[in-house]
């Protein structure tokens, strides 16, 4: 047994709080630009985490650019001269200590000019392939403007990466995400594309097609399926997984996500479709963007690109829905909006609507099934208000604003949150507050593993964030800025705790009241 | 000290207020006001919530407390109370009840409540308080329910998102669905609460025979129910939280109970309606969804 793992009580105790959890890489690993923990592995007993860097600074180049005034951080004219080469991190659970165990090639941009090769990696998967001798690590990247396509990373031993062929998309593609192993093949499809300034989408490829391959290290990769599905309003697969012996994959559609299913087989694989038009809630279920299977059914975690409000396709903005799919392609609501459908009257059986009650709360960007329960991470825009025009604000939050005043607003709502079932009905927080930092915008890996539950963050308020002073914005360094790695486990909740009132003891009586 | 509490569970205007009020003129029962106990953890996250929400959570809690604890429901009291909440922040719904028991002293605590029944985890958090509880799960004709909330819904300034069918845009108002999701939820509690300790009982009833349906409450509940008693409790309309109380709590039940006088209310209250018709609210005219249909049928409504 190894003794850095504790002993397991029954199910029902191990569900997590927030007490429960430690910050074991704060402020990006030292460095404010390390904004996104976009990826996370358990692999070879130890965690690794991929970086995706000065994703604030990418994002004000995008068009159109988010409106935000002034700047949420600190931006130097030229993007390329931010360090912007990812890295990958890796934590031993024996020294509770991190390191970096690679880091992005440059290579020669115009002018000679040094690149970064990989500015974040998006995903990352134990697999085993048809010559590989054990479970390798792989990793997808994404690269800038003139850094090349995307790439596909393997290494055996978490220190040494190599490049191994990727699937026969173009030169456009600049990141795919999902890995996602089925039948002794990887599952891929482009995440992001463009090749002009300015007009790089993060999260819509230009190849909506499933490549399939089980030999990573020869060029074996195969289309899975037609482009699409053959719908060309899903403009990208955004997330896979493997539920009830097929694969399912959801898309990126501005009528609402489409999710498919298949058994597999030899490619390229027949395909049903099991939901359209966004579970019919439409363009607000724009993606199907976190999928997780628990306790029999499949869970997904849907949203509107761009945190919730897809400027460029007038989607938004609009908080997100958590459904689940049954085996026989059943559904239901969990979290969300109740409404007629061609199935029935669907309601949402938990209770919350939209966000878990949140409107700031864009996706459902990650789940994760730990120790007999279900965990729901969000991302959570209410930090970017105060950089946001008045004028754009929806009437809700107009509201709420004059009824509680900023400050009030960001303090309740800022910072993702962290949501827990053992059922998928009765759903309770762990944070709602992205573990105390408004910072910490979202929850975007979530890694179950025999140390705890670890949840990796996105936080692009670093390094330097634009802040209020005397009635004037200014740039100061941000401490918490910058992404987190924490790590969940009822045993850091039992040694943090000290000796309070019992909550079932009987309050004091007023004063002045004899009691019964 | 007296017995575990008794829970009237009901969807949004399904008469748990009348009922509620008729039961709290019997000599043997303390009826309270929708407290919102199952709301947050602790008493600390009932203020925090009350703080944040647009509508008066908080009230019925507040009242019952200054009824009980200072034997009036006025600003005095009710700022009283306010501050005993604020001094117990640990305090958790079973701390609350325990207290609440105390001062109702031998009478049975009976607790109306249509807004636990919306989220499941809020009636997990009433099973974990109050194990012991009894639960009346008040059931009404989902068209006679909906005929009185629709109109009433219409006339408020905010509707909770929960009430609309969000396949319209804009989403429009339909009282089917709090009426499904909340007979689901209770049906599911009471399932895992255990049968003995729940009783399914039609609004109806109390139109058609009164006496008959007190009594039989009333034997379920383990107390008398002489001529005295129904009495006393076919005189509701003295039960003092069916009136407006103080400024600083004005409501504590839902707002069908202030209606019970008005003559549509009335009108729709004793009408005849049907699981085949066209339902008013609806834009399209169209029925009820078949899982409605379903469940009414279930529940004996035809």
């Amino acid at each position: 047994m190894d003794p850095l793992i504790p002993q397991r009580a029954g199910a029902a105790a191990l569900a997590l709080g927030e007490a429960d959890f430690r910050l074991t890489a704060p402020s990006g690993f030292g460095d404010g630009w390390n904004h996104y923990a976009h990826s996370t592995a358990w692999f070879e007993g130890r965690l690794y985490v991929g970086t995706t860097r000065a994703q604030m600074a990418f994002m004000q180049r995008t068009t159109p650019p988010p409106k935000l005034v002034p700047w949420p951080i600190k931006c130097p004219p030229n993007l390329d001269t931010i360090e912007r080469r990812a890295e990958i991190w890796q934590y031993t659970p024996a020294t509770e200590s991190w390191v970096r165990v690679f880091q992005s090639p440059y290579i020669k941009g115009p002018g000679g000019a040094d690149v970064a090769r990989y500015v974040g990696y998006r995903g990352m998967s134990v697999f085993q392939g048809s010559t590989d001798s054990k479970p390798v690590l792989y990793v997808s990247t994404w690269s800038p403007r003139f850094g090349g396509t995307a790439q596909l990373l393997r290494s055996e031993d978490g220190a040494n990466f190599e490049i191994v062929p990727r699937p026969p998309w173009n030169e456009s593609v600049r990141a795919f995400r999902v890995l996602q192993p089925f039948q002794g093949r990887l599952h891929t499809s482009p995440t992001a594309a463009g090749v002009a300034v300015g007009k790089v989408q993060d999260s819509v490829g230009s190849d909506p097609t499933i490549y399939g391959a089980d030999d990573l290290r020869s060029d074996s990769w195969k289309a899975t399926s037609a482009s699409g599905f053959g719908n060309p309003g899903n403009m990208t697969v955004f997330e896979m997984a493997e539920f009830n012996d097929h694969l399912y994959a959801a898309t990126v559609n501005v009528k609402g996500f489409e999710l498919w299913k298949t058994r597999g087989g030899k490619p390229p694989y027949q395909w049903t479709r099991v939901l359209e038009q966004g579970a019919f809630r439409g363009p607000f279920n724009e993606v199907g963007g976190s999928l997780c299977v628990f306790n029999g059914a499949l869970y997904i975690g849907s949203g509107v690109l761009n945190g919730g409000y897809h400027r460029a396709a007038g989607v938004g903005p609009a908080a997100t829905e958590l459904l689940r799919v049954w085996p026989d392609d059943s559904w239901d609501i969990v979290m969300g909006e109740a409404r007629m459908t061609p199935q029935g009257l669907k309601y949402p059986l938990s209770g919350y609507s939209c966000g878990f009650d949140n409107m700031f709360n864009g996706y459902v960007w990650r789940m994760c099934e730990h120790d007999g329960h279900l965990y729901a991470g969000t991302f959570c825009w209410a930090n970017l208000l105060p950089y946001v025009p008045n004028q754009a604000w929806p009437d809700d939050v107009i509201a709420l604003i004059k009824r509680w005043s900023m400050e009030k607003l960001v303090q309740r709502y800022g910072g993702f949150e962290l949501w827990r079932t053992a059922d998928g009905v009765h759903w309770l927080p762990v944070t709602r507050t992205g573990f105390n930092n408004p910072y910490n915008w979202g929850a975007r890996t979530l890694t179950s593993t025999p140390h705890g539950l670890f949840v990796a963050t996105a936080n692009p308020y670093g390094p330097d964030v634009a802040v209020k002073r005397d009635g004037k914005w200014q740039y100061v360094p941000n401490p918490r800025g910058g992404c987190e790695v924490w790590l969940g486990n009822k045993a850091f909740g039992q040694a943090n705790s000290t000796p309070t009132a019992t909550p079932t003891s009987t309050p004091a009586a007023p004063p002045g009241t004899a009691l019964a | 000290m007296s017995p575990a509490p008794v829970f009237i569970f009901s969807a949004p205007y399904c008469g748990g207020s009348r009922l509620l009020a008729m039961l709290g003129g019997h000599p043997q029962i303390c009826a309270l006001p929708e407290l919102n106990l199952f709301i947050g953890d602790n008493v600390g996250e009932l203020l925090e919530i009350a703080g944040f929400s647009h509508g008066l959570l908080l009230d019925g809690l507040l009242r019952a407390i200054a009824q009980l604890a200072h034997g009036a429901q006025d600003d005095v009291s009710v700022a009283k109370a306010h501050d005993w909440l604020e001094a117990n922040p640990q305090a958790d719904a079973a701390a609350l009840l325990k207290q609440l028991q105390a001062w109702a002293g031998d009478r049975l605590l009976l607790i109306a409540d249509t807004q636990s029944p919306l989220r499941p985890v809020d009636l997990q958090r009433c099973a974990a308080a109050a194990p012991m509880a009894r639960y009346l799960h008040l059931t009404r004709h989902p068209h006679a329910q909906g005929a009185l909330f629709a109109p009433a819904l219409k006339e408020r300034q905010f509707v909770p998102t929960d009430y609309k069918d969000h396949s319209f845009k804009p989403a429009q108002i339909d009282p089917q669905i709090p009426w499904l999701r909340a007979n689901h939820n209770i049906l599911r509690a009471c399932a895992a609460h255990g049968a003995a300790l729940s009783l399914q009982l039609p609004i109806e009833a109390m139109e058609t025979d009164a006496d008959a349906a007190l009594t039989r409450i009333c034997q379920w509940l383990g107390l008398r129910c002489g001529a005295a008693e129904r009495s006393a409790m076919r005189d509701y309309k003295h039960w003092s939280y069916l009136q407006v109380g103080p400024t600083l709590a004005p409501m504590g039940l839902e707002a069908e109970a202030y209606q019970m006088d008005d003559k549509r209310y009335r009108r729709h209250a004793v009408a005849a309606p049907s699981l085949a018709a066209a339902l008013p609210w609806k834009p399209d005219r169209s029925g009820f969804a078949s899982d409605v249909r379903e469940l009414a049928a279930r529940f004996g409504y035809s």
